[in-house]
């Protein structure tokens, strides 16, 4: 491949999706994105501003309420695939669902978006064993009308964007141990600013064997809420999002059975590549889903934003004539409008770039797609409880999905994502910052939203790594790549 | 030799910065809370002993003659810990010095006379809003040989606590400022309202049936004294803005010379370097403009007020992107309300909207400033 046809297949991720993707995804995004209205509608609008004063009141209380409300919906279930018992949305629908719903609540959004945060990152690890059997638990506990969330943990007290990268994290300091014990590890240390922790069932945890070697040793393990020598600690008083909690994990000697184990340095037998570069591809794997749903959300916050300025400029009348019709405003709802447009444009190229190279790939061609959409959900449901016995479907499934990708896809899904969050999510609060620009007094008022839209956007560009992280990650996919001299993070 | 301006400067600043330290940052986080958390009477009462509300009235009024420098030495260190307190003094300078840019001395010294509490002395008025971009909602009608004033006046800032309100309302071709008693007869105050930031300087809306207004200055001359005001008092709002830019850039520069990320100290990553060196430029350029502005106003220099107009915008948006560096640099810390820097972050977007719109203000610059020099 010349550089020019790289050029071209890097940058025309969507134009290459669409003669692979199903054109049936097109009216599922449709659908996604009318529940999303309609619970908008329903629930999220309605209580937003109510709920954020309630929990800024008492910076302690949980917002159950939300909880509650999304599993009567079914959110939790409605992006689980259906060989799992799911309702089986495709995925790319979920980042339309959570622009949709963060446009009202961002805090609600991440809600949701946390949950399959986690089961993304048991998938990323490739153990079909493993999901298949968190997945059902989630099913059947929906079904009981019991909630039962995931939430994905890595972030440790002295180690914030580090431990996405294996350059970085080998270099930082980590301290969740995991010790190997027959049957299973036992793990010691703790994770902050976990989204979802207070309400999660089931958390996936990152811990490691040797804490001077971290990517070569590296264990990724589910625990379940109750566990022996597991703790929910503090619960983190933010500035915004208040609807999705974040907290403190806390592991004292807490054993976890092999069964919950979903990779190790000893489940990578007959890959042919450092566990190092392993551990690297997880995380690639993962954040290019994620990153493109935290660029969802700044999409999102910022048409949500967008909105509601509109509202009150066509409210608002001044000496000189309705506020609306003055040219600088004008010109500043055009940028908060591309600001918006553009982050969803971004989005769905990072989703295409996920179809055709990444992690969505095995669920999202053709055959398996609409084989999946004809079946019943109990039927294939149980084929995959059959299935995934036999030590060899797993086995290859692992073997494809750590193994096989060519660098270049990854490349490809990570360089996209990056750019996706950190564009993304700096439209978001730029819009947010015009919007106080305009309205001044107006905006800073609580009951206008504004100011919440801020406070909730401001974290967007510091989880899913930081804003500089991602532009550095952006760097390494796309920009330094095979060029002389480069190297990262070495200055 | 220093002079006696200059020692008397040396004192202020140093009460200022021990009233800070010892009244204010101990309580911040819970302060930070109001109206959900307590109100600092306590600091309210000891900045009101201390004659920090005094500071820009005329030697005659007890005050050090109207001059910014003292002003701005008490907001620059107080607001380094506390910008809600910063604004409330703005607030009630801004209030003083358009009584007295309306010729109003003799009923701005009835509203201070030495026998009155802290809260009775101060006055309520609309920090956060410029009388001419919106539809004014209050109407002055002429009641025998008063005002009667009938309509609903937003966030008037210390509304819930000052013994009058400085109102802006309708007259009969402009608009004109009017003195009001909270407590009087058909003046009614709302709970307070929720904010953004600054929520220890609560501000509340103001609704008045018929209630009686004092008229401050002529009739219809409100845009002329409230412009008047807005430029020297815009220096001194951009001055609370330097405080929240130095102490985020002090803050930001003692974390990234500790934490580590990577195997070493952030501040030895170049990005981060950088990020925390432009915070530290854009205050050291803060800190000269505002030198030179206050310099330049309280000498009646030529151009002063365009230059401090323009100064003080740069800086109220400067301070927005300093505190938003401030976060970057503590990560997901920054966030948490444990650290101050989230209070930072919102208390300069706050104050940003101060007098008006901050998109607004290249406009107002032309029409005020119309002259190439």
């Amino acid at each position: 491949m010349d550089e020019n046809t790289l050029w071209f297949d890097d940058y025309s991720c969507g134009l290459m999706a669409i003669a692979k993707q199903p054109t049936a995804m097109i009216k599922e995004i449709k659908h996604a994105t009318a529940l999303a209205r309609r619970f908008n509608e329903e629930v999220v609008s309605r209580r937003a501003l109510e709920i954020d004063d309630e929990l800024d009141r008492d910076p302690n209380a949980l917002p159950y309420e939300w909880v509650r409300q999304a599993l009567e919906w079914g959110l939790y279930t409605h992006w689980i695939p259906k060989i799992f018992g799911g309702r089986g949305c495709c995925f790319p629908s979920l980042s339309h669902f959570v622009e949709e719903v963060a446009s009202s609540c961002l805090g609600m959004a991440n809600l949701i978006g946390s949950h399959y945060l986690g089961i993304a990152g048991v998938m990323a690890t490739g153990n079909l064993t493993v999901l298949q059997w968190l997945c059902e638990d989630m099913v059947q506990s929906n079904k009981r009308g019991e909630a039962c969330l995931a939430s994905f943990a890595i972030t440790e007290p002295s180690s914030g964007s580090d431990t996405a990268s294996a350059d970085l994290v080998d270099r930082g300091s980590i301290s969740c141990e995991s010790k190997k014990v027959p049957g299973g590890y036992v793990l010691n240390g703790s994770k902050i600013f976990i989204s979802n922790a207070h309400f999660a069932t089931w958390h996936m945890v990152l811990a490691f064997e040797d804490i001077k070697k971290p990517s070569a040793s590296a264990v990724f393990c589910v625990v379940r809420t109750g566990a022996k020598g597991f703790q929910i600690g503090k619960k983190e008083d933010k500035m915004g999002q208040r609807a999705c909690p974040a907290s403190e994990l806390i592991f004292t000697d807490c054993f976890v059975p092999d069964k919950q184990i979903c990779l190790s340095p000893h489940m990578v037998k007959g890959i042919n590549k450092p566990y190092r570069d392993i551990y690297q591809g997880v995380f690639d794997d993962l954040c290019s889903i994620s990153r493109a749903g935290v660029c969802a959300l700044g999409a999102g916050v910022g048409r949500g934003v967008y909105n509601d300025t509109l509202k009150l400029l066509e409210e608002t009348q001044t000496p000189d004539g309705w506020l609306i019709n003055q040219e600088w405003v004008q010109m500043k709802m055009a940028d908060m409008l591309r600001n918006t447009v553009v982050a969803r444009l971004i989005y769905n190229e990072v989703n295409h770039a996920n179809s055709i190279y990444g992690l969505f790939k095995p669920l999202q061609t053709k055959p398996l797609y609409y084989l999946s959409k004809l079946l019943p959900t109990g039927w294939l449901a149980k084929l995959t409880r059959i299935i995934v016995k036999w030590p060899l479907i797993p086995y290859l499934f692992r073997q494809d999905q750590l193994g096989r990708h060519p660098e270049i896809y990854r490349q490809r899904t990570s360089g996209w994502a990056s750019l996706a969050k950190f564009a993304g999510t700096d439209a978001g609060v730029e819009n947010c910052e015009i919007a106080l620009q305009i309205l001044g007094e107006c905006g800073i008022r609580h009951s206008n939203r504004i100011e919440k839209h801020l406070r909730d956007a401001r974290l967007l560009t510091i989880y899913e790594g930081t804003n500089q992280m991602n532009r550095l990650d952006l760097f390494k996919n796309f920009i330094g790549r095979n060029r002389k001299h480069v190297s990262m993070y070495s200055d | 030799m220093k002079s006696s301006k200059d020692q008397e400067s040396i004192l202020l600043e140093k009460t200022a910065r021990e009233f800070a330290r010892k009244t204010l940052l101990p309580d911040i986080h819970e302060t930070d809370r109001f109206p959900y958390g307590p109100f600092f009477h306590d600091a309210l009462k000891i900045a009101f002993e201390s004659e920090f509300f005094h500071v820009t009235l005329p030697e005659a009024l007890n005050g050090m003659g109207r001059k910014l420098k003292p002003l701005c030495i008490l907001l620059q260190n107080i607001s380094e810990s506390d910008a809600s307190m910063g604004a409330i003094i703005l607030a009630n300078a801004a209030a003083q010095e358009l009584m007295l840019t309306a010729g109003a001395e003799n009923i701005l010294a009835e509203t201070i006379s030495p026998d009155r509490e802290a809260t009775d002395f101060l006055t309520a008025f609309p920090l956060f809003s410029h009388p001419e971009e919106k539809m004014l909602r209050v109407t002055a009608q002429p009641h025998n040989g008063s005002y009667h004033l009938t309509g609903t006046a937003e966030c008037m800032v210390l509304g819930s606590m000052a013994g009058r309100c400085l109102v802006p309302a309708k007259t009969s071709t402009g608009y004109s400022y009017f003195l009001v008693d909270s407590k009087a007869d058909g003046a009614a105050v709302s709970e307070p309202i929720k904010n953004l930031g600054l929520h220890a300087c609560p501000a509340v809306d103001l609704t008045l049936s018929n209630a009686d207004g004092i008229m401050i200055g002529r009739e219809d001359e409100g845009a002329l004294i409230f412009s008047k005001m807005q430029k020297k008092m815009m220096i001194a709002a951009a001055v609370v803005s330097l405080g929240i830019m130095r102490s985020s850039y002090k803050d930001a520069f003692q974390y990234a010379s500790k934490r580590q990320q990577g195997g070493r100290k952030i501040i030895e990553w170049s990005e981060l370097s950088a990020m925390v060196g432009q915070m530290g430029m854009k205050t050291r350029i803060a800190d000269m403009l505002l030198k030179t502005a206050i310099a330049d106003a309280d000498n009646g220099n030529p151009g002063w007020a365009e230059q401090g107009y323009a100064a003080a915008s740069q800086i109220l948006t400067d301070a927005c992107t300093v505190s938003t560096l401030g976060v970057q640099v503590f990560g997901g810390y920054g966030y948490m309300r444990d650290y101050l820097q989230e209070k930072r972050f919102r208390d300069s977007r706050h104050l940003q909207s101060v007098f008006g719109t901050p998109a607004r203000r290249p406009i107002y610059f032309l029409k005020q400033f119309n002259k190439m020099n």
